[in-house]
């Protein structure tokens, strides 16, 4: 950097169309920067056109849809905002849970992204790409009026469906998704309560909150494990303890959702024009009803925040004008007559003043009974050190939220697949590698066993969809393509979750004819490529798979093909789209909120579509609505 | 007869005399300074809102084309910066004046290559940076109050976060 400095000039008199080519090769935060310089620069920034190129580079949603989007928030900064803040969470997640695949899809839905939870299924009778494919929600973040996030974790409880709003902590570069229990919330937010659960403690003569109380003290004098480190955080809470503070949590900020509110998400495709239209004002309406379930189940106040917040916006005109519609639309799409919203709102607040001292009592309560408190105090056993981190925990804080946090672990992997811990209520991010020439066959690929590929043959139906991402990874200087299982549709699994199917190496050609030499529509098969290879095959037990060898076929029409020489059983593939087939797909029930988020318990059969009915099926465009 | 074959070399004069013009016409730019720059016709195709001007009027002669807003100095650089291939260490000489000169000029004349390079390179003077250290390097003043800086620090608190967390 030459030492010269500049005149301000440079910058402030820059015509706007300069300027926006200028702006083209800034980041969002660059672009803030400029915003906090002088005033000058934060009105030249300001300009809609600006931001919306701003939004457009982010490449998280079409340019189509910004527009329909920003009718939404208050500004493309706002959107730009919402869309900075989401970015991470954009792809696949999954878990090792249950062995069949948990793959979760994070999507953009509606001014919010979507996760979406890819059902371990059959193939439909149309085959991949006409399906529908099975899927069911897993939370939403939705952009707020001022771009902030709103998110919300589905559930379904006793046949009800529920949303349970929370807050969002995402890392820029995480790789693990943790759905936890924090202390506090916003402070005008926790300030407001703490008088209330003052008011309420007073009334309420209790000798057993007034116990708990007391031992929480106690722990502070003479106990305190983890003083020196601060805040106890969730995650280092014993796991019982952590599930029992989600359970409580969810159970009391869920809301219910009503039945012409569950869906859609997100828009069909756009080719389907009238319906398309039609979702979109039913998206409308969805989003004005959970934006108001959210300020209600927060306690957020946001009038007063929203225009001292946008003081400096130059849209600030057309705000009011916006908001007007916003309520218009509320008001219209709210199911609920206005009394009992308003006696759900105060019911909402005053629950949150002593819902924590329910959580107090109800986790005390369990530990109290232990009498740990009169036993010697220099030697803590296990149990004792937890309690006091749960006391801890509890006593940072009078209020908990639920929080959807995006944080960075240090994980290992074995062949493209980390390895998870077993006792977090976590989803684990999968990067998708994006081909490129020396990795053209890298990404997402979903097919089944059997020739020919695509649709199932009418003497077999029902055959299991795999989906598999291939990565490539170089092993004694070879390049070797890694095809790892995500989720497998058979009825009890094969192979373990996040297995190689195949490995093939993509310096080795392979000498072995294909069989078949026409395809489903009987076109002759050319094949462009054969690579040396090795599948998967039974092992030692069901953990430890073993390999047999085997080739990988490039076809020219794209589709891959992996033959075991042995047996000639082949796996075929095809790209897929995962954004067009959810949009094309059928919603199925979601499971219970903590289950939902993380299922942590062993299994080996498909516990995400209990029942396989047609009864089961939330939203479909075939269906109609 | 003798009438026809004056006529015929009337047309293969006036060939001759287009062929002629078409290979050594050039084009003269006025700058704000007074100087006539005569410049190949190569050189004009970059400069889109010339070239639009010359297919519009599909003249024979020479064009002149006066650039009121561009001076003889700033001129020069561009064709400095148009021979050399657009080299970026050619850019990064550039004093901060002549790039936002030319960068405007770029745009007025519609040249999208300079324009791409002029532009990147301004951006590069802020990518990355404080907003003490943008302040300082181009000499601005913050006319912002304390509160309003406060205020405005937390209205854009989005774009600076979860960068170093965890």
């Amino acid at each position: 950097m030459e030492p010269e400095h500049s005149d301000s000039n440079l910058l402030l008199f820059l015509p706007d169309d300069v300027f926006a080519v200028v702006s083209r090769f800034l980041s969002p935060r660059d672009v803030c920067n400029l915003c906090l310089c002088c005033k000058s620069l934060n009105a030249l920034v300001a300009s809609e056109k600006l931001w919306l190129t701003q939004c457009d580079d982010l490449g998280i949603v079409p340019h189509k849809d910004l527009v329909e989007w920003r009718k939404g928030v208050a500004s493309y900064k706002a959107l730009c905002r919402f869309l900075v803040g989401v970015k991470p969470l954009m792809g696949i997640w999954v878990h090792q849970n249950p062995e069949l695949g948990n793959v979760v899809y994070v999507m953009p839905g509606f001014v919010s992204v979507v996760g979406c939870r890819i059902i371990p299924q059959e193939l439909g009778p149309l085959g991949i790409e006409e399906g529908p494919i099975l899927w069911a929600s897993v939370f939403e973040v939705v952009s707020d009026f001022d771009g902030s996030m709103m998110f919300f974790l589905h559930g379904r409880e006793k046949g009800v469906n529920y949303v349970y709003p929370g807050s969002v902590k995402l890392n820029k570069s995480c790789n693990v998704l943790l759905l936890e229990v924090e202390p506090g919330g916003c402070s005008s937010v926790s300030t407001l309560l703490q008088s209330k659960s003052f008011v309420h403690h007073s009334g309420m003569d209790s000798s057993s909150s007034r116990k708990v109380c007391r031992s929480i003290s106690d722990v502070s004098s003479s106990q305190r494990v983890v003083g020196s480190e601060g805040m106890v955080g969730f995650g280092k809470l014993a796991f019982s303890d952590r599930r029992k503070l989600l359970e409580v949590t969810t159970s009391h900020v869920r809301q219910k959702v009503p039945d012409n509110m569950i869906g859609p998400l997100f828009p069909r495709l756009r080719d389907d024009e009238e319906n398309f239209q039609k979702d979109l004002v039913l998206l409308w309406e969805r989003r004005s009803l959970l934006s108001q379930m959210y300020k209600v189940g927060s306690g957020e106040v946001d009038e007063h925040k929203l225009s001292s917040q946008e003081a400096f916006d130059p849209t600030q005109l057309e705000l009011g004008d916006v908001r007007a519609r916003f309520d218009r639309s509320r008001s219209i799409s709210n199911p609920l007559p206005e009394e009992d919203a308003n006696t759900q709102c105060i019911k909402r607040k005053s629950l949150r003043g002593y819902f924590w001292n329910g959580i107090k009592q109800m986790l005390g309560r369990s530990n109290s009974m232990n009498g740990s408190h009169s036993v010697s105090k220099k030697l803590m056993s296990s149990g004792e050190i937890r309690h006091a981190r749960l006391q801890e925990f509890l006593r940072s804080s009078d209020t908990v939220r639920l929080t959807l946090k995006a944080s960075t672990m240090k994980l290992s992997s074995y062949r493209a697949w980390p390895n998870m811990h077993d006792s977090r209520f976590a989803l684990y991010k999968l990067p998708l590698r994006v081909p490129r020439d020396d990795q053209e066959y890298a990404g997402l690929w979903g097919g089944t066993f059997g020739w020919p590929p695509g649709k199932p043959s009418e003497d077999k139906p029902g055959k299991a969809l795999f989906f598999l991402l291939l990565s490539y990874e170089e092993f004694q200087g070879q390049q070797l393509l890694i095809a790892t299982k995500i989720l497998e549709g058979t009825h009890y699994v094969l192979h373990p979750n996040g297995s190689a199917m195949f490995t093939a190496n993509i310096n080795e050609p392979s000498s072995e004819p294909f069989p078949r030499d026409t395809d489903a529509d009987l076109v002759p098969v050319n094949i462009n490529h054969a690579f040396v290879g090795e599948g998967i095959a039974s092992g030692y037990g069901f953990r430890y798979p073993g390999s047999k060898p085997g080739s990988l076929f490039v076809f020219q029409n794209g589709i891959l093909a992996f033959m075991w020489k042995e047996s000639k059983l082949v796996l075929t593939l095809q790209r897929l789209n995962l954004q067009e087939l959810l949009k094309k797909g059928e919603r199925v029930y979601s499971l219970p909120p903590v289950t939902n988020f993380s299922y942590l318990t062993k299994s080996y059969s498909n516990v995400f579509a209990g029942l396989p009915s047609s009864s089961n099926f939330l939203s479909s465009p075939r269906n109609g609505q | 007869m003798g009438e026809r074959g004056e006529e015929w070399e009337a047309v293969m004069l006036r060939k001759a005399e287009e062929e002629e013009s078409k290979a050594v016409k050039k084009v003269k730019l006025v700058t704000s300074d007074g100087v006539t720059m005569e410049v190949e016709i190569s050189t004009v195709k970059e400069m889109e809102t010339i070239q639009a001007f010359m297919n519009a009027t599909d003249t024979d002669n020479s064009i002149i084309f006066p650039l009121p807003k561009v001076s003889s100095h700033i001129l020069s650089r561009i064709m400095e910066l148009m021979s050399g291939e657009y080299d970026q260490e050619l850019v990064k000489r550039l004093s901060h004046e002549e790039l936002k000169e030319i960068c405007m000029v770029a745009n007025y004349l519609n040249m999208k290559t300079l324009l791409h390079l002029t532009a990147s390179a301004i951006a590069n003077l802020i990518q990355n940076k404080s907003v003490e250290f943008v302040r300082h390097f181009f000499n601005i003043i913050n006319d912002f109050t304390p509160e309003e800086e406060v205020q405005l620090r937390k209205t854009h608190e989005w774009a600076f976060e979860g960068v170093d967390e965890d």
